[in-house]
């Protein structure tokens, strides 16, 4: 079954969304962004186990900014 | 030896910093935020979570801009020169450490920035920021505020100082070296843009360590390089904490603050500072029952002065008395302590002070040893 995963600015982001999703029953791992690298170079994702639209709606509720190019590996 | 230079840097430090230290010497070695590997992705866990902690004892609830420095002086340099714009004015107070005078007094000689100096008064609070207010300009972007002194120990009334900064839409930064770890600091309540303290002082980490707590709009990087994220754009990323991270970050050092901060936090902040303020009494107490001994400030209150205390020994010069003391064993820090302003103020600049600084395992028999040595130096010169 494929991940979803949600692109972040940076390691620090990362690690505080998977926090901030797991406060709200999402759980989540983080990692390099998967596949190519992308006009922004290296980053890092945050792989959900679960519903990727309402862990968007989470970070984006907490300031984290999304960056585009997401999808699920 | 007796210790009594913790103004400069806690020592020992507790057993947990230097456990926590090896640990990170042995299992943590790796670089955070750059690879994606398991070891990598666990020292990232490490350094977020001391982000983390440092943000909570401070009250602050955004441990993404809790940035690392080298230490509080980095943490200053970034703050001045990563905010401060052509034709600036900043006001700083009168006892400030060379941490801000330094880069302050090149940012004006650059031609880039004016600054002004506003009096601390020992014994009035309102007349202190009177005088601030009183230097306030058009122009005025930021004013600079050590929050203790590292030369009296004399606490600023920051809070107050931050309000009139709110007032007139002036950036408020805050030097925390002496205060941070010995007395409560909640960015909730106070109105701080930017908090500067050192992680080797009474935060008991390992030296190399600095924190920068930015509250208000991030300050410009003044230095650029891998950050691990967006690396294809040749710009710094604008995020924090990256954006003030570059390169490598210490990572022992980085885990000795947690364990510090851990170390402060189970102590309790109050603890440390009434119990090393109790020693400061007691050296005050001593001290100014000896003949031609000099201090320079009213006995020390709780929230009036962290444990801190200068004084002289007769004309003779603080060089002198440190190095005597130093024989018999006891550290303490003689001369200008990179704060000349405020030996200024004290009248001092020749020859400087003796100063003494306790902290968390300092014991009363050790004042006791500093007061019969500075009798003892008093008998021979009399001699």
């Amino acid at each position: 079954m494929s991940e979803p995963y949600i692109n972040v600015t940076s390691v620090t982001y990362a690690i505080k969304a998977r926090d901030l999703l797991l406060r709200h029953g999402i759980r989540s791992s983080i990692g390099r962004t998967p596949g190519h690298v992308d006009q922004n170079g290296c980053g890092y994702s945050v792989f959900i186990r679960g519903n990727r639209q309402a862990a968007e709606e989470i970070l984006w509720e907490n300031g984290i900014k999304i960056l585009p190019g997401g999808d699920s590996r | 030896m007796i210790y009594l230079d913790n103004a400069a840097t806690t020592s020992p430090k507790p057993q947990s910093v230097r456990r926590a230290v090896d640990e990170a010497m042995r299992s943590f070695v790796a670089n955070p935020g750059r690879g994606g590997h398991d070891q990598s992705m666990r020292v990232a866990d490490l350094v977020y979570n001391t982000r983390l902690a440092v943000a909570d004892l401070f009250g602050f609830d955004r441990p993404e801009q809790v940035v690392f420095t080298l230490n509080c002086t980095h943490a200053i340099n970034y703050v001045l020169k990563g905010c401060l714009h052509q034709g600036d004015h900043v006001v700083v107070s009168s006892l400030e450490h060379n941490a801000v005078m330094r880069p302050l007094h090149k940012l004006m000689q650059e031609g880039r920035i004016t600054y002004d100096v506003a009096q601390v008064d020992f014994e009035d609070d309102a007349a202190t920021v009177a005088n601030f207010r009183n230097l306030l300009r058009d122009n005025t972007r930021m004013v600079v505020c050590t929050h203790a002194s590292n030369v009296t120990g004399q606490i600023l009334p920051i809070r107050e100082i931050g309000e009139l900064c709110r007032q007139h839409g002036i950036l408020f930064t805050v030097d925390a070296a002496q205060s941070a770890g010995v007395l409560a600091l909640d960015l909730s309540k106070l109105p701080i843009d930017y908090l500067c303290c050192a992680g080797h002082k009474g935060l008991y980490g390992p030296m190399g360590m600095g924190i920068l707590v930015v509250a208000g709009p991030a300050p410009d990087s003044i230095l650029e390089g891998g950050t691990g994220n967006l690396s294809a754009q040749l710009g710094q990323p604008d995020a924090l904490p990256e954006r003030l991270e570059s390169g490598t970050v210490n990572v022992s050092g980085i885990a000795g603050v947690r364990a510090g901060v851990g170390f402060v936090r189970t102590r309790g902040e109050e603890n440390l500072y009434r119990s090393e303020l109790r020693l400061i009494q007691k050296a005050y107490r001593g001290l100014s029952s000896l003949r031609d001994v000099h201090l320079y400030t009213p006995f020390p209150q709780m929230g009036r002065q962290v444990p801190v205390l200068s004084f002289n020994v007769g004309g003779t010069p603080s060089m002198e008395v440190g190095e005597y003391l130093n024989q018999k064993g006891i550290a303490v820090r003689p001369g200008l302590h990179c704060a000349p302003s405020a030996h200024r103020e004290l009248g001092t600049l020749e020859y400087g002070t003796v100063r003494i600084s306790p902290a968390a395992f300092n014991t009363p028999q050790e004042i006791d040893r500093l007061i019969y040595a500075i009798s003892d130096f008093l008998r021979k010169k009399r001699r």
